[in-house]
């Protein structure tokens, strides 16, 4: 075996680790988020909402993607058990406590108020084909 | 091979077949939880998903640590006993906490047991496995994955940052460690199926095991946005998109030599790792590249075309581990042969390309229907209930070929248990 393969293969293993861990490295810390909205969090990865919701683009999948949620809802509507009324949800059936659905909605509103909220996810398309129903009427 | 010899990583093989069949049965449940009328599953859509997901991973480790010990022959040794008897509490107890509120003392020592686990896993394979480009790219997927569990430990002040570290350390263990621990399986695997010579298989491992690594950084910087918008990942984005295809295929051309020359042995593994190879060219090759591409990132983030590319990417290191319990178990019989037979393969083969792709066909149309044009979500999955069905029964084959799988191997497991 050529002893340079051996080579080819450290060099682009170790680079290919490196850039991957350097991510969180120089990665900017935003602020620590305030202790309400870590609660939320906490929840949140409790109550598995991530199966089927997606936050800032990440997992989900199967029900809609949160990020801007709070950016339509005004705080004191804000109500996930409601949001659930017509299936038997969330997590399992068990409703939330009053204090988790706040805690919650603190997550939502902060994570509505990112920098990543205000250009994600992108606005739907809908004028085109409205316009062309409308001609064709 | 010695059969005494064989025991403790054989018993880890064995393990790992269990976990693949709780893994196919939590899969088949959880997509049935989305299906028409499924109210009691539906209760249990949430606890079902994330089960999965453990059993997925809890499968893959242990296949691919005892794959390797196996490789090593490391042994009778008495530590690889007590990595076993560790191996399958930690896989117990994980299972268990999926059922649990996941409180996070509990996940710290489940973090830290994983990596101290794949940790001795090295270590017991020995110095001397290095040497070889087998034991170097297993050792070194098997270490990285170590080190994945760690990272995802690192605290977080705010719920950006926990994605964050999630993604990077998600990133790498199932797009860099597993794959290539998986590679070095594969080829393990190719020395015995095929006629390639040696010296040409070894380059070819640490030159296909080079090209992964660098396809899965890719992959993961590529899966940062919308999270993380910086020019630099927006470059790497756009690059991994024309390069990752590039990857693949070199990587499955080599591959492909090795399945085209086939040696007289009768085992199934090669069935197994063509179609580990044929999901690394859907997962790395086509849909994490598409998925990927900035521009039609932003619409496909958290659908579920963004979901099917990362488990192709995740079903490829899986499918080679029948491979190599089919190859091990035979040679510890002493004969070539089958030990599972056909139909199991072509179940799962079949099942797992349909589960696969309907969710990505799903994802499609989250995509346009959902996103494009925006009509709400909840009407969005009434519309994707047909292609749930399909997916639901992809994953009913799957879970039934896993199962005859299963029950073909304590059938015909070898005589490992007992002592000569
Ligand atoms: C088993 C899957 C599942 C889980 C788990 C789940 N949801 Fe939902 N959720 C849905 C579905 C389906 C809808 C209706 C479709 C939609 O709007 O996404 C929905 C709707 C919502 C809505 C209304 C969205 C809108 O745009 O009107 C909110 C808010 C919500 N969920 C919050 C939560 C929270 C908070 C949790 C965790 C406690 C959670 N969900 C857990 C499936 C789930």
């Amino acid at each position: 075996m050529m002893p340079g393969t051996r080579r080819f293969f450290y060099c682009l293993f170790g680079f290919a680790v490196l850039v991957v861990i350097a991510g969180p490295v120089v990665a900017p810390r935003p602020e620590a988020a305030p202790v309400q909205v870590m609660q939320g969090w906490a929840v949140w990865q409790q109550r598995q909402c991530g199966a089927c919701h997606g936050l800032l683009g990440q997992g989900g999948g199967f029900a809609s993607d949160l990020t801007e949620f709070a950016v339509r809802t005004p705080l004191p509507e804000f109500d996930p058990n409601a949001a659930h009324s017509a299936m038997p949800l969330p997590a399992s059936g068990v409703l939330l406590t009053d204090a988790e659905s706040a805690s919650l909605g603190a997550l939502l509103f902060w994570v509505a108020k990112t920098d990543i909220a205000a250009r994600w996810p992108p606005e739907p398309v809908k004028r085109p084909l409205a316009a062309t129903r409308d001609t064709g009427r | 091979m010695a059969v005494q010899e064989a025991r403790a990583p054989f018993s880890l093989l064995a393990l790992a077949i269990l976990l693949l069949m709780l893994f196919s049965g939590l899969a088949l449940l959880s997509a049935a939880s989305w299906l028409p009328g499924s109210t009691l599953l539906a209760t249990l859509a949430d606890r079902l998903g994330s089960a999965t997901g453990v059993a997925l991973r809890l499968a893959a480790l242990t296949g691919l640590a005892g794959g390797g010990l196996m490789v090593a022959r490391a042994s009778g040794l008495r530590p690889a006993r007590l990595l076993v008897a560790g191996w399958a509490s930690y896989a117990v107890i994980s299972v268990l906490a999926t059922t649990l509120q996941p409180e996070s003392p509990i996940r710290y020592a489940l973090a830290a047991t994983e990596a101290a686990l794949l940790i001795v896993s090295v270590i017991a394979a020995g110095r001397h496995s290095w040497r070889t480009p087998v034991g170097l790219v297993w050792g070194a997927g098997i270490g990285l994955a170590a080190v994945a569990s760690v990272a995802t430990l690192l605290p977080a002040g705010d719920p950006l940052s926990a994605l964050f570290v999630d993604r990077v350390a998600g990133g790498l263990r199932d797009w860099l460690a597993f794959p290539l621990a998986a590679q070095a399986l594969a080829y393990w695997l190719a020395g015995r199926f095929s006629t390639v010579g040696a010296d040409w298989a070894d380059e070819s491992l640490l030159t296909t095991a080079g090209l992964m690594a660098l396809a899965g950084m890719l992959a993961t910087l590529s899966r940062l946005p919308p999270l993380v918008v910086t020019s630099w990942v927006i470059h790497a984005a756009n690059g991994a998109t024309l390069l990752m295809p590039l990857l693949a295929l070199i990587v499955v051309a080599h591959a492909y030599r090795t399945l085209a020359n086939r040696s007289r042995a009768s085992t199934l593994a090669a069935h197994w790792t063509a179609l580990a190879w044929l999901l690394f060219l859907l997962g790395f090759g086509v849909l994490m590249p598409l998925t990927g591409m900035p521009v039609i990132r932003e619409w496909a983030a958290g659908t579920l075309l963004d979901q099917s590319a990362a488990l192709f990417a995740s079903l490829f290191p899986l499918s080679v581990i029948p491979g190599m319990v089919n190859q091990v178990a035979a040679e510890l019989h002493g004969k070539d042969g089958r030990i599972t037979g056909l139909m199991p393969f072509w179940l799962v083969a079949f099942g797992w390309l349909i589960a696969g792709s309907s969710l990505a066909v799903a994802g499609v149309i989250q995509i346009y229907v959902g996103r494009v044009l925006g009509v709400p979500a909840g009407d969005v999955l009434v519309l994707l209930e047909p292609v749930f069905v399909l997916c639901a029964f992809g994953w009913l084959s799957g879970a039934t070929g896993v199962l005859v799988y299963g029950l073909a191997f304590w059938y015909r497991r070898p005589p490992v248990s007992q002592t000569p």
